[in-house]
């Protein structure tokens, strides 16, 4: 849903349009930490005893 | 522009962020009090596999009746094997597409207690069902959605299923007619009532419950009591469930607009923002470049939204949870439709299947009626299924 919300506002507004602007790396930059945030917790778990 | 800009973005986010509002459902709480006078039903039909909760209904076995149809020999054998392991059995001999509904209503003959819980083969609980029962039971309610959750998490289909339906549960505090298949509990006569006006069309059955129940203007609440379902391990799967699932969505959204209508946000949300700009959707993603620039803004915001709103079932998963929903909303909606169109081609009528049997005025079921088992004879067979 919000989904296309963004899609519908990011398109109007003008807003992060285009590529290598820094609010565009800062976006991507957060999800992929995010990613690896998660990723790296999993393995710590798993590592654990296999506690999850 | 600009306002009318932020006005949608501000009602599409809102409508995402619904959850926010599960603080102030009215949600019946489990108390101390054991209610032992109700029949746990469990529908089973086209394999004895799919009956996997037996360690877990064997702790309440006085309280269970396994509806099982019998449309083959293998069936046959299991029934005379499910007798033997001492479970009590209906056995009904339903011909055609058989719905679990459709069994639950011929099995509801032979149950006699005040309440009935329809479980699936695959769900248990691990709080006492009968605390469930009491709860209801003081309540006054007739129809009650519970919390079904995700029982195993280890595939990342699975957690993200587990994610999935965390938070839809929680929509459930405000919508508590979206009752689920896996799990519901009811006042046994208001059952009888209601699936006797059940179309007995399968996709989307579970959810027609909740909207005839409300049509008949009976208490429908929302309880809060967990159960654990199996969901599919395999994308693969996965991707056939939700067929399914979606094939109901559009039977819900567009076959029965009519009756949807009566729950506005819910028809705004399914009809229009799911099904209706899913075409918008589409035509944001031809242009790639243009895909690449959007989607991570929209990424974080909708995990944002994710996290925010629903804060009381947060997990780490949430992470991932907008690709997984991005994916779904784009692929699987045409073909829920497609399935539909296709089951509507087999059945070979001109008129669409899956139409709720009730009118639009609401009425009101006279529970007295279906009080006796003798009420619901009967009308099993003349009932259409697809």
């Amino acid at each position: 849903m919000a989904l296309r919300a963004g899609f519908a506002a990011a398109s109007l507004l003008g807003v992060v349009t285009t590529f290598g602007t820094p609010l565009w790396v800062a976006t991507v930059g957060i999800l992929i930490a995010l990613v690896i945030g998660l990723v790296t917790l999993e393995v710590r778990i798993h590592s654990a005893k296999g506690v999850r | 522009m600009t306002w009318t800009t932020f006005l949608l973005l501000a009602v599409l986010v809102s409508l995402d962020m619904q959850n926010l509002a599960s603080r102030w459902g009215r949600v019946i709480s489990l108390g101390e009090a054991v209610s032992h006078d109700y029949t746990l039903v469990v529908p089973i039909f086209g394999d004895p596999r799919y009956f996997r909760n037996g360690h877990y209904l064997a702790r309440n076995r006085d309280n269970v009746l396994l509806a099982v149809n019998i449309d083959s020999p293998k069936m046959e054998r299991f029934v005379d094997e499910l007798r033997e392991q001492g479970w009590r059995v209906h056995a009904s001999r339903l011909t055609g597409r058989v719905s679990c509904p459709e069994i639950v209503f011929d099995a509801l003959n032979s149950v006699s207690t005040e309440y009935v819980i329809r479980i699936d083969g695959d769900t248990v609980s691990i709080q006492d069902p009968g605390r469930a029962v009491a709860a209801a039971r003081a309540a006054g309610a007739d129809l009650c959605s519970v919390k079904v959750t995700v029982s195993r998490r280890k595939t990342l289909i699975e957690k993200l299923q587990a994610v999935e339906y965390d938070m839809s549960m929680l929509g459930r505090h405000n919508r508590a007619w979206m009752t689920s298949g896996a799990c519901m509990i009811a006042r046994t006569s208001a059952l009888r009532g209601i699936l006797a006006a059940h179309s007995f069309w399968f996709p989307g059955e579970d959810i027609e419950t909740g909207v005839i129940a409300k049509h008949y203007k009976l208490s429908v609440r929302h309880l809060d009591v967990r159960f654990y379902t199996d969901v599919p391990e395999t994308f693969r799967a996965w991707a056939r469930q939700r067929k399914m699932w979606w094939s109901g969505s559009f039977r819900m959204a567009f076959v029965n607009a009519d009756q949807t209508l009566r729950f506005p946000l819910a028809f705004v949300y399914t009809a229009c923002v799911v099904w209706l700009l899913w075409i918008a959707k589409w035509h944001e993603l031809v242009d790639v470049g243009h895909v690449a620039a959007i989607l991570p803004f929209v990424v974080l915001l909708y995990t944002g939204v994710c996290f925010s709103s629903n804060w009381t079932v947060r997990s780490r998963w949430m992470v991932v949870y907008p690709y997984y929903a991005l994916f779904q909303a784009l692929v699987m909606p045409p073909l829920g439709a497609a399935y539909y169109l296709w089951l509507w081609y087999r059945r070979g009528t001109r008129k669409p299947p899956g139409r709720y049997r009730i009118g639009f005025r609401r009425e009101s079921l006279d529970l007295a009626r279906w009080a006796t088992p003798a009420a619901t004879a009967g009308p099993v067979s003349s009932h259409p299924s697809a």
